[in-house]
């Protein structure tokens, strides 16, 4: 008994090390062994893949990684929850969803092309148990509404870089006013050119000057720690 | 990430100003495998834009070293230069700082063009026009690209250097008809920026910018903003992203002169720190080193107008560019509206000068002694001094306090070895 658990032990640590080190293939060899082991697979993503991607985002605090690192550890975390929630029941996949800390519809508005500074807070919210749905760059008001809509999301996240596509982050909250739905969604506001003052005069819930305090502000809104 | 691996680029924070020309070398062969790779991609087309190793260098062989800018008086060649040489670098002087009324706008614009050393002038940006906010794509983007150029000739004009070309053609007009647009009130002296999209990414509203400048004369500014923590990874890969830049530049932008701005994921707009400082100047030493295509630099600061840091910021980055190899423009700061002083971008302008013929590593040694004053608190600058406070905007001339400061900053600078007068 005592040499199964060190085997299971031993899955589950290779998986939080195939992740951190953003080794997508390793991550999908492990997960699957980890389910044919019949290891609790709720378990391995609520506490294995969450340290992991919680180490990530320190790596990330501390320079020792950057975006691309961020990509490849958020890109094997897609790909072990894909397989670990493969063969789960409605009740699983529920419970799954009860534990995230939010869901967030993120994209860079329209005209702008910049997706550096999203792509950082997209992963950072993901390494936070945030689900994330990344609409891209150049987003109309009417996706990210529409997406959010579909999504059930709880923030929309509006980038902008520029002073000339930052007042379209105020075309989306005015749509949502319009459409009798800024009630149902939290907007947050980012990007080079805007401000705690601007975020305040477009009324949107929240601000952050880079990607770390963005996670921050959205586990505010959400009341998660 | 493999790229840096392969040819062995490492930091080295003890040596923001690289002297060993190996490694520079090696940064630009870096680029050349990397840009050979990876090329350039194009979102409107979902292709890549490929180029063979050899028309890399053919692109690099046949570039011109030199382009005619401004009118006039002002008209004059803007060079290449090599690291460590006594060419002055040219100065264009400006940075693309929002500003908050016309009236503003013009007198900034006039105590730009009255800077003594200043060999062209950056646009600022019109916050609103006609009390309308700019929104990209809309007509109010077309009416402030003409605007902002007729208002900078207009201060340019009042400061008696009416030919001082504008080199970020046109800074408020991100959409290929507002660059167009604007383009009708510009001179033959001007020059179009035509940035790309980071990273390594053009799409057909620039395409079109590009063929627009050449129809109008060709003076491109092909500019670039690696993000130091974005895809390049750290300073080693800023470095190698900054000098992959310039056949991108070449081959894509069409651009006579390459103009890199690398900034930081963290702290934004801020290219002043040492990983930072380091991978400047070992790119520009590579690209200089190694090809004959005139560099212009943007220095950004974390610190706002007229504040000691800023100075401290400016000295150290103006430095590390103008030792290898590379021209200025003056100066980035992300700051807010109206944060910026002609006097500072002054100050930079003369240090550029002061540091001519200066061997990289009594460089090095300046910017490790300027560091400390001010590398620990780059995520908390001061905000400075807007321009209305600096100076009297009717008669666009600094106030006596801001003057003296900049006397006493200006002492203190030299204290560290700066030979400035």
């Amino acid at each position: 008994m005592l040499g199964h658990d060190l085997k299971e032990e031993e899955l589950v640590r290779e998986l939080e090390q195939a992740i951190i080190s953003g080794n997508v293939e390793d991550t999908a060899r492990i997960a699957n062994e980890i389910l044919k082991a019949e290891l609790d697979p709720i378990k391995v993503i609520q506490e294995h893949l969450v340290s992991a991607m919680k180490l990530v985002g320190e790596k990330f605090e501390n320079q020792e990684y950057f975006l691309a690192d961020l990509m490849s550890a958020g890109e094997a975390m897609k790909v072990s929850t894909s397989i670990l929630t493969s063969g789960m029941d409605r009740e699983s996949i529920k419970r799954l969803e009860s534990a995230r800390s939010g869901v967030v519809v993120i994209g860079t508005v329209k005209g702008d092309q910049h997706d550096i500074g999203k792509n950082l807070v997209a992963l950072l919210l993901q390494a936070n148990r945030f689900d994330i749905h990344d609409l891209g760059v150049d987003v109309s008001p009417q996706e990210f509404v529409e997406k959010a809509k579909g999504t059930d999301s709880d923030i929309v996240a509006l980038s902008a870089l520029l002073t000339t596509t930052v007042p379209y982050q105020a075309e989306v909250t005015n749509y949502l006013r319009d459409a009798g739905l800024r009630g149902r969604f939290k907007v947050m506001v980012g990007g080079g050119a805007t401000s705690a003052d601007w975020a305040k005069e477009i009324g949107a819930e929240g601000w952050a000057p880079d990607a770390t305090k963005a996670v921050e502000v959205a586990k505010q809104i959400m009341r998660v720690s | 990430m493999e790229i840096v691996k392969e040819h062995e680029i490492r930091f080295d924070p003890e040596t923001p100003v690289p002297s060993d020309g190996g490694i520079a070398d090696e940064v630009f062969n870096a680029a050349l495998d990397f840009y050979s790779q990876v090329g350039t991609y194009c979102p409107d087309t979902g292709r890549i834009i490929k180029f063979s190793e050899e028309e890399l260098r053919d692109a690099i062989r046949t570039a011109p070293s030199s382009v005619r800018v401004g009118e006039g008086t002002d008209e004059r060649d803007f060079v290449a230069r090599k690291p460590e040489t006594k060419t002055p670098p040219f100065c264009s002087v400006g940075g693309a700082i929002p500003m908050s009324s016309e009236d503003l706008f013009l007198s900034l614009s006039e105590a730009r063009g009255e800077i003594p050393l200043a060999t062209g002038i950056c646009m600022a940006i019109p916050d609103t026009v006609y009390g309308t906010k700019i929104m990209l794509g809309s007509p109010f983007e077309i009416f402030a690209s003409v605007r902002s150029v007729v208002l900078t000739k207009e201060g340019l004009r009042r400061a008696g250097r009416p030919g001082l070309p504008i080199m970020n053609s046109i800074a408020i007009a991100v959409s290929d008809a507002a660059t167009i647009a604007g383009g009708i009130a510009l001179g033959p002296g001007d020059a179009y920026e035509v940035s790309a999209i980071g990273e390594m990414k053009i799409t057909f509203s620039l395409l079109n910018k590009v063929a627009h400048a050449l129809n109008a004369g060709g003076k491109i500014v092909a500019g670039n903003g690696p993000v130091y923590g974005g895809y390049c990874g750290g300073a080693e890969g800023t470095a190698v992203a900054i000098a992959a830049y310039t056949f991108m530049g070449q081959l894509v932008q069409r651009g006579a002169i390459h103009h890199p701005y690398p900034t930081h994921y963290k702290l934004t707009a801020v290219n002043s720190n040492r990983p930072l400082l380091w991978a400047q100047s070992v790119a520009y030493q590579a690209v200089t080193r190694n090809t004959h295509i005139p560099l212009m630099a943007i220095p950004y600061v974390a610190a706002g107008p007229s504040s000691k840091m800023r100075y401290c910021e400016i000295a150290s980055t103006v430095t590390a560019i103008v030792v290898s190899g590379g021209s200025l423009e003056l100066l980035g700061h992300k700051g807010g509206l109206d944060l910026d002083s002609p006097l500072d971008l002054q100050f930079a302008t003369e240090v550029g000068h002061a540091v001519l013929g200066m061997k990289t590593e009594d460089a090095n040694e300046i910017v490790k002694r300027l560091l400390p004053n001010y590398e620990d608190h780059l995520s908390t600058p001061p905000a400075g001094k807007k321009y209305q406070e600096l100076f009297d905007v009717n008669a666009a001339r600094p106030s006596e306090e801001h003057y003296r400061q900049y006397r006493e900053y200006k002492k203190r600078i030299a204290d560290y070895g700066i030979p400035i007068e």
